[in-house]
């Protein structure tokens, strides 16, 4: 898994590095600014642990080849449906991830290859209801932590509208982490500038 | 040739993290055993203290669930507390699957399990464990012998605490599916409460953040454990921010340091 996200790296940042000696110009830039909204979900729901997320990307490109990017993300998962005697209260996650990013063009897209770093805030609180239990607890959960990772952004490219389809791939926590929070997301982007 | 240094230095940095201790400890048994019990036969593997050899003393065991994937890290993470803690290291017995473990580690039938607990706790009580202390330098006291267990592991852990309590005075629980069949081992709790409470016992829950709906019957275990059992020594470990399975390492190495910092 190292080898591999190292080639990804050594192949983008060379890409960055052996860029046009030509001097970028605006008329080369399909898109100076866009931001682009999207509905996404973890990988995992496919095995059952659900969750909706909304989220916005938002891309300044400073050249052709590189571009500033800002990640946010708001997601609510949905309870367990094997846990029968828990009542969810809520439990929704906030994210926010900045990076640096890398874009190859062909004719109707763009795809770009970044390193995104931030924090995630996850909260939960869930009432224990079981008949055959005399108590019925309230149990909370909250916490602030580090997230980074890789994300591949595809835009199909139209007008001032374009379709955004992104993967992001965490990095903390080896094959688990990825397993728990990888995410897929698909918008409509829209070209600012 | 210059536009190559900026990459091949950054990639360089990425690519160099602490790896994660992989290495054998030092000794290791491997024996099978068949069981009457269950009509299965069971492959163990048997860590030894790297001290083994030179001494005579006994040593406290570790019973380890889901051994293929749980055994080396915890064996290593009992060789690092016992040097940092000055303290006596154990010896760690892997249990391998003789059975599915949906069999083994589920005390009743349901769409998710098989409900073999009793079965396999029989095996390990009655057969297994009286093996390791015949071949072994292995202490026969209850208060020497732990069991630890990760998700279904920890359920199996759980109901060993409320169904063969004098069989082990150390329950180390990660991530325990106590939710399994509408909390059923909270059930078995409450009636075996009266027979196990004033037993002197260590028990570790510890489970992630973002585990929402079991978290729940965890807490609840955790706090009738500090209302009912006077003699119990207990905590509950949440893992900031990690899941069912990034949360397991982490918490192997807390419940592995509770052990060793309180035995």
């Amino acid at each position: 898994m190292k080898k591999i996200i190292t080639s990804i790296v050594i192949t983008t940042l060379s890409i960055t590095c052996f860029a046009q000696n030509k001097v970028p110009t605006e008329k080369h830039l399909p898109y100076r600014l866009t931001t682009e909204p999207a509905i996404g979900t973890r990988l995992s729901t496919a095995m059952g642990a659900m969750d909706i997320q909304l989220t916005n990307l938002l891309q300044y490109n400073i050249s052709r080849r590189v571009g500033l990017i800002s990640h946010t993300a708001v997601s609510h998962t949905f309870p367990n449906s094997r846990i029968t005697d828990v009542k969810q209260n809520y439990s929704y996650s906030i994210m926010q991830k900045f990076g640096i990013g890398t874009s190859l063009y062909s004719k109707h897209n763009i795809h770009t290859f970044s390193f995104l770093a931030g924090v995630r805030y996850n909260a939960y609180s869930g009432t224990l209801n079981n008949d055959q239990l005399p108590e019925h607890i309230t149990t909370k959960a909250q916490s602030t932590t580090s997230d980074y990772g890789l994300m591949y952004n595809w835009k199909k490219i139209r007008n001032k509208y374009f379709l955004s389809f992104r993967l992001y791939v965490p990095l903390k926590d080896g094959l688990a982490g990825i397993t728990e929070n990888a995410t897929i997301e698909l918008g409509v982007g829209i070209k600012l500038k | 040739m210059k536009k190559l240094l900026l990459p091949l230095f950054l990639s360089l940095l990425i690519s160099c993290e602490k790896e994660p201790l992989h290495t054998d400890p030092e000794s290791k048994n491997v024996f099978s055993i068949s069981s009457s019990e269950k009509g299965k036969t069971y492959q163990i593997r048997v860590y030894l203290p790297a001290d083994y050899l030179q001494s005579s003393d006994y040593y406290p065991t570790i019973y380890v669930l889901d051994a293929d994937e749980n055994e080396k890290f915890v064996a290593n993470e009992c060789k690092k507390a016992s040097e940092s803690l000055h303290t006596q290291n154990a010896i760690v017995i892997g249990i391998n699957y003789g059975d599915n473990r949906d069999v083994d580690y589920t005390p009743t039938v349901t769409d998710y399990g098989k409900g073999g607990s009793e079965a396999f706790m029989k095996f390990i009580k009655n057969e297994l464990i009286p093996r390791i202390e015949n071949d072994y330098r292995a202490d026969k006291q209850r208060k020497s012998r732990t069991i630890l267990g990760h998700s279904f592991g920890g359920l199996l852990g759980a109901y060993a605490f409320t169904k063969f309590n004098e069989v082990f005075g150390n329950y180390l629980l990660l991530s325990p599916s106590l939710f399994y069949d509408h909390s059923v081992v909270l059930q078995y709790e409450q009636q075996s409460r009266p027979a196990i409470k004033d037993n002197d016992q260590l028990v570790y829950i510890g489970a992630g953040s973002t585990e929402d709906g079991l978290l729940p019957a965890n807490d609840l275990l955790y706090q009738r454990l500090q209302t009912y059992y006077l003699h119990t020594k207990s905590i509950f470990n949440v893992i900031a921010g990690r899941g069912h399975q990034s949360s397991k390492n982490f918490d192997i190495e807390d419940a592995i340091h509770f052990y060793f910092s309180n035995k």
